[in-house]
């Protein structure tokens, strides 16, 4: 195993030929993978997230009520250790007597499969804009730039809800319109990161030799960007994660009855005095979620070192 | 410096320019303003008159250009929830907004500032740790959740402070430290890696050995220079806190602009979003503007041309 950690002492015997024990004990820099295993935020992150994701996914093996059954006669009913409340229903019922556990994990499978989709697309959007922007300058960049600059110009949660009343509700609008608020934040990243990069030595060596723009992007450049884009990508997925939550929560985001945690907070807010429950746990779920995510994301920053300016995030 | 001003200001109206394109194409793109104004129970011939009347036959770069024209004159259109000229009803509201993102800013700046300043000071004590977690968890906490627990504790429970509504301070306390709160996370965040990095330059370490008082090491040499990138961020910064504001307004049921923008996009009142949308930008365009010519009273090597 250590070996590995190493650099091969006989690419460094050999020109001294036969000194053997040239004993240059250079360390290589442990892997990312490896320094990620030894950060205690990563772990901590990783691990609530596993746990997280494994309820979320796992939820019909836990739990034998359906999320969207309705039992009007448990309505409100308190969670288990207070009075009025049962085992049947561990963090009580809703005021459609919906079990809340239930709903939570449910709504945990929604939130992060949307988050995850939703960074994906962005990222998809915000890398090319961001490659082109770096790459080719000059008018390409002014125009991606000053539509950032407009994007960046409002809240993106106004735009999140116009564009949602245009488009519509349902699960693809809302990973359509998260990936266009958050965008930006690729692009501003990749291009800076590609500013730099494009002037290296090897990629005018590239260009040197007649590599295409396109093979010059995707082989010489692209490669570096990986890092940069793991931590955004990373701490985007939280962003994206309570954005949805807070549409869902203005009532344009899932749509009742798929559960939603901004959703199961939006009917709390009106049973705050008599059942403190349902505008509590799913917040609690919620948190637990983007805290994980962060970090991760914060642990995944530290051990890739990317000159990421905090402020996108 | 004027140059540079003159600038910045185009570059200003320019992204407002945008703003409004943007606006406009999008409302116009996806739906029918025409059938929006007339509401469900119109007839196809109502919404074909409607549609003639309004001009929405026409070319649609023309009605752009209409439409600015009509802006330029500060004619937003009239709303059709309430009737009434929409900039006007958007310049109302617009008071309670200010009055909420003032607090919050203030609330923002007493706690990230010193928090952010001290917990780069005493690295890995339990003020940094402890800050540590707070940032994490504010974070992770929208604000619409923390607006609901902090009614639910402080107005039910407690009976300390009311559940909603404008009125006195004891109406602002609630949503200004909420939004203040959340913001402050991300402030505390970037002050204390400024100042870490400030702190370990050879004028820090130069001004200590003059034998100036720590204090005033960490305040006048420290702190000044860390302020510039916490600057830098305010503008984003501002924009997310206008973006808290709306969510804020909603839980506590706050009448200000950003309730009144939730209000418009839910009915659809196509006037009204794009007058809230245009307000928003101003302000948040002002802002970029005043913490870019101030990067030259807090820098003065910065030299602005």
């Amino acid at each position: 195993m250590h070996a590995t950690d190493q650099l091969d002492p006989n690419n460094l015997t050999q020109a001294g030929s036969g000194r053997a024990t040239t004993t240059l004990a250079i360390r290589e820099r442990p892997s990312a993978w490896r320094r990620l295993l030894r950060d205690s935020k990563a772990i901590a992150g990783g691990i609530i997230l596993l746990i997280l994701i494994a309820a979320s996914v796992g939820a019909p093996l836990l739990t034998s009520y359906a999320p969207e059954k309705q039992d009007i006669r448990n309505k409100l009913q308190a969670p288990a250790w207070q009075a009025g409340g049962d085992t049947s229903h561990l963090l009580g019922t809703d005021q459609l007597g919906r079990d809340l556990l239930t709903r939570i994990l449910y709504g945990g499978r929604v939130s992060l499969f949307i988050a995850l989709i939703a960074t994906l697309g962005a990222s998809i959007l915000g890398i090319a804009f961001g490659v082109l922007s770096g790459y080719f300058g000059s008018f390409t960049d002014t125009i991606i730039m000053r539509l950032v600059d407009v994007q960046m110009a409002f809240p993106s949660i106004l735009l999140a809800l116009a564009v949602m009343v245009m488009l519509g509700t349902g699960i693809r609008n809302l990973v359509i319109v998260l990936a266009i608020t958050s965008w930006v934040f690729f692009s501003r990243v990749v291009r800076a990161d590609v500013l730099t990069i494009r002037h290296r030595d090897y990629v005018e060596a590239g260009r040197a030799i007649g590599a295409t723009h396109w093979r010059l992007i995707w082989y010489y450049i692209a490669p570096n960007l990986v890092g940069t884009i793991t931590v955004v990508a990373t701490l985007t997925v939280a962003r994206t994660i309570i954005s949805e939550a807070s549409l869902s929560f203005l009532g344009l985001g899932i749509q009742p009855p798929t559960p939603s945690w901004g959703g199961m907070l939006a009917d709390g807010r009106g049973y705050l005095s008599v059942a403190w429950w349902i505008g509590t746990f799913p917040g609690v779920a919620l948190m637990a979620t983007v805290i994980a995510v962060n970090l991760l994301g914060d642990a995944l920053r530290d051990v890739l070192d990317p000159q990421i300016d905090a402020s996108e995030n | 410096m004027q140059r540079y001003i003159i600038r910045r200001l185009l570059h200003s109206v320019l992204v407002l320019f945008g703003v409004t394109l943007v606006t406009f194409m999008l409302v116009r793109l996806t739906g029918d303003p025409a059938a929006a104004m007339l509401g469900p129970e119109a007839t196809p011939q109502d919404i074909a008159e409607l549609r003639v009347s309004m001009g929405l036959d026409d070319p649609i770069f023309v009605q752009y250009g209409r439409y600015l024209e009509q802006l330029a004159h500060g004619d937003f259109g009239t709303s059709f929830l309430y009737g009434q000229p929409a900039l006007g009803l958007v310049l109302e509201r617009l008071p309670a907004t200010f009055e909420l993102t003032i607090a919050a800013l203030v609330i923002n700046l007493a706690v990230s500032f010193p928090l952010g300043i001290i917990s780069a000071v005493k690295r890995d004590s339990i003020i940094d740790r402890l800050s540590a977690v707070f940032v994490f968890g504010s974070q992770a906490m929208p604000v619409f959740w923390s607006g609901i627990l902090g009614i639910m504790v402080f107005a039910i429970m407690l009976g300390w402070l009311p559940a909603s509504g404008r009125g006195g301070v004891k109406y602002l306390l609630m949503p200004g430290i909420v939004l203040g709160i959340h913001s402050a996370a991300y402030q505390t965040r970037l002050l204390r890696s400024s100042m870490l990095d400030v702190l370990g330059q050879d004028f820090v370490r130069t001004a200590r050995a003059k034998g100036i008082k720590e204090f005033w090491v960490i305040v006048r040499h420290g702190f000044r220079n860390a302020l510039i990138p916490v600057v830098t961020a305010t503008g984003v910064q501002f924009a997310a806190l206008m973006g808290g504001a709306v969510i804020t307004e909603t839980v506590f049921d706050w009448p200000g602009v950003g309730r009144l923008a939730v209000q418009a996009i839910n009915n659809r009142d196509i006037p009204l979003v794009m007058a809230t949308t245009f307000v928003f930008a101003v302000i948040i365009l002002t802002v970029n503007l005043l913490v870019d010519l101030s990067y030259g009273v807090i820098d003065p090597r910065v030299r602005l041309d």
